[in-house]
């Protein structure tokens, strides 16, 4: 009699998938359901954990499409400190797939704009977003005309990608219980202020994440059918939870919820996969190697394991692709008057 | 060695765009304040890197002194704070058109600036990449009143300026440029300048079609046949000096 544990592969077996391997002999974590290639458009979004995976597909030359570049001459960390050439646009930390949603349907005027903006000592900070602009806006119209910006690299980024990175960070969030918006941080940590009457904690359960996270799958699909969608969970803990619990236990029961939406919108559609960098960094089997010694910032060397998987068993299922040559940088403008520039110059002076 | 400092002194210090500024004057198109005695240094571009701040001056060497010699009449290889009342910097290097056309892009790309905070920090970081604005800066913090005038705009209809490689084929929406949007840009470098000690003045928006030329009106004589987009008429210079006199009045009487 046979059953169906008989014909399985070695990598149904703890001990000779896991066990036997060890950490380092890992493979074929991941059975991708599309291919991803350099030529692909990648748009990433979601928890810091998305940036590492933004930044390590361009360092192997893959595409990743940034969709609201920094403006002129404003370079490296300046850029990056101005919330630019992070994510894909810049909305900064998208932490919970109802603010994906949120900011989805505010990109497509699905939703009214809030003109709700935190105000200290006389600059503005956006509740969507109150860190990225370091110093605050110079006034309320200033935060809402540049959160129109983002609004339109949102649009691009959607419709223009072919595969869309989104990491789930968060469940614990703020929300506005009067409009209903979510913010990014609660209020009065970088801007606003504290008002528990309006205020509200929430903490996202699987039903609730799952029921955004569709709802958001399902709009990106609207606006471009031919768009792959790629789910993380950032291994990152929680900085603090306002949920009552300890931290530690906080963190495991969100990213359970988070891993679970995911991998139940995954099982739903066909267009949304999973890829497990979660799990390779917080796995036993890898005994908390790639964390700092606070235990929640993730490594180098673990992102690179991660994207090593992930090379791995997108070769392995779809072939090795060849990376192509990075975008070339625009030249610099040559200077045309500097082509005859000696015989203006000393002509008008020869006169 | 000329006497170090003389009464409403002023020094022109350009690249090749001084060369229709030399023009202006001496046909008679623009003419100095009153009272004040001009002197023309520099060189042109090839030459003007070699041009530094060195030993608490600004210094020609090497193949840049034969050609700061030749402009310069009285023989200054250097240029010290207290040697004028005032500094002119004209073109010198600053090409506002790589400022205003990559802006000007983007803006069409996204339809609004950034915010005044990013905008400023860039305008910061465009004018301080030229050698020549970084002297400015330092003859301005030792003392000396220090006016920069920018290099213009490209002279329309010289050149396919969409052809590859050309000014419109890296920055295609520059050419969506309107007056407000000049304005704000220039009002930012403006500021950042005036942060700096340097009066910056802008290029007389009469002078600009096309989104960000200049208009072909102004372009240097034979233009379209050498094929220079860079260079500009007397009158041209003329006419933006027309903006500039005032200034340098200004800080006449202010010292």
């Amino acid at each position: 009699m046979t059953h169906p544990y008989e014909n399985l592969g070695p990598e149904a077996y703890w001990k000779t998938a896991v066990a036997d391997p060890g950490a380092h002999g890992l493979n074929g974590l991941w059975t991708p359901k599309f291919a991803i290639r350099p030529k692909h458009k990648i748009v990433t979004a979601g928890s810091c954990f998305a940036q590492h995976i933004g930044r390590a597909l361009a360092d192997r030359g893959y595409q990743w499409h940034d969709c609201e570049p920094a403006p002129p001459f404003l370079l490296g960390q300046k850029a990056r400190d101005a919330g630019y050439g992070i994510f894909s646009f810049r909305t900064g930390n998208i932490y919970t797939p109802a603010m994906l949603l949120q900011w989805l349907q505010l990109a497509y005027g699905m939703r009214d704009n809030p003109t709700e903006v935190w105000e200290r000592d006389g600059r503005f900070y956006d509740p969507l977003r109150p860190a990225i602009e370091q110093s605050g806006f110079a006034s309320a119209d200033e935060v809402l005309t540049s959160r129109e910006i983002t609004f339109g690299a949102i649009r691009r980024a959607v419709e223009e990608a072919n595969v869309f990175v989104f990491t789930l960070g968060l469940t614990e969030k703020w929300h506005n219980v009067e409009t209903g918006i979510e913010y990014a941080m609660c209020p009065g940590t970088v801007a606003g202020t504290f008002d528990e009457t309006c205020h509200r904690f929430v903490n996202a359960n699987t039903r609730m994440t799952f029921s955004a996270l569709t709802d958001a799958m399902r709009l990106l699909r609207r606006k471009n059918r031919k768009l792959k969608v790629l789910l993380t969970v950032s291994p990152v803990p929680l900085t603090a939870t306002a949920s009552g619990q300890h931290v530690l236990t906080a963190t495991q029961y969100s990213k359970s919820v988070l891993r679970s939406a995911a991998g139940m919108v995954v099982d739903d559609m066909k267009h949304v996969d999973y890829f497990p960098s979660f799990e390779i960094i917080t796995h036993p089997i890898f005994r908390g190697m790639f964390f700092a010694p606070n235990m929640r910032s993730v490594e180098p060397e673990g992102v690179a394991t991660v994207m090593k998987h992930f090379f791995a068993d997108q070769a392995r299922v779809f072939g090795a692709g060849s990376a192509t040559a990075l975008t070339a940088p625009r030249p610099v403008l040559a200077a045309p008057e500097d082509i005859k520039c000696e015989e203006e110059l000393l002509d008008a002076f020869a006169a | 060695m000329p006497s170090p400092h003389k009464a409403r002194s002023l020094c022109f210090i350009g690249d090749s765009q001084m060369g229709s500024l030399q023009r202006a004057f001496s046909e008679g198109l623009t003419s100095a304040p009153k009272g004040t005695d001009v002197e023309f240094w520099g060189a042109p571009g090839a030459y003007f890197r070699n041009i530094h701040w060195h030993k608490g001056a600004v210094r020609a060497s090497d193949d840049a002194l034969d050609a700061v010699r030749r402009i310069n009449a009285r023989g200054r290889d250097h240029i010290a704070p207290g040697d004028f009342d005032t500094v002119v910097f004209y073109g010198a290097r600053l090409r506002v058109a790589e400022f205003f056309g990559p802006y000007l892009d983007w803006v069409h790309t996204h339809r609004h600036l950034p915010s005044a905070d990013v905008l400023k920090t860039t305008a910061r970081e465009f004018v301080w990449e030229t050698r020549a604005y970084r002297m400015a800066h330092t003859l301005a913090e030792a003392g000396t009143r220090v006016i920069y005038v920018p290099g213009p705009f490209y002279s329309a209809d010289v050149l396919d300026l969409t052809e590859k490689n050309r000014f419109f084929h890296h920055y295609p929406g520059a050419v969506h440029g309107t007056a407000p949007l000049r304005d704000r840009l220039w009002r930012v470098l403006e500021d950042v300048s005036a942060d700096l000690g340097i009066t910056l003045i802008r290029q007389p928006d009469d002078t600009v079609t096309g989104g960000i030329l200049t208009h072909s009106r102004y372009a240097c004589e034979n233009a379209v046949a050498q094929g220079d987009v860079g260079h500009k008429s007397a009158a041209f210079a003329a006419h933006w000096m027309g903006h500039v006199w005032p200034h340098v009045q200004q800080k006449a009487k202010a010292a």
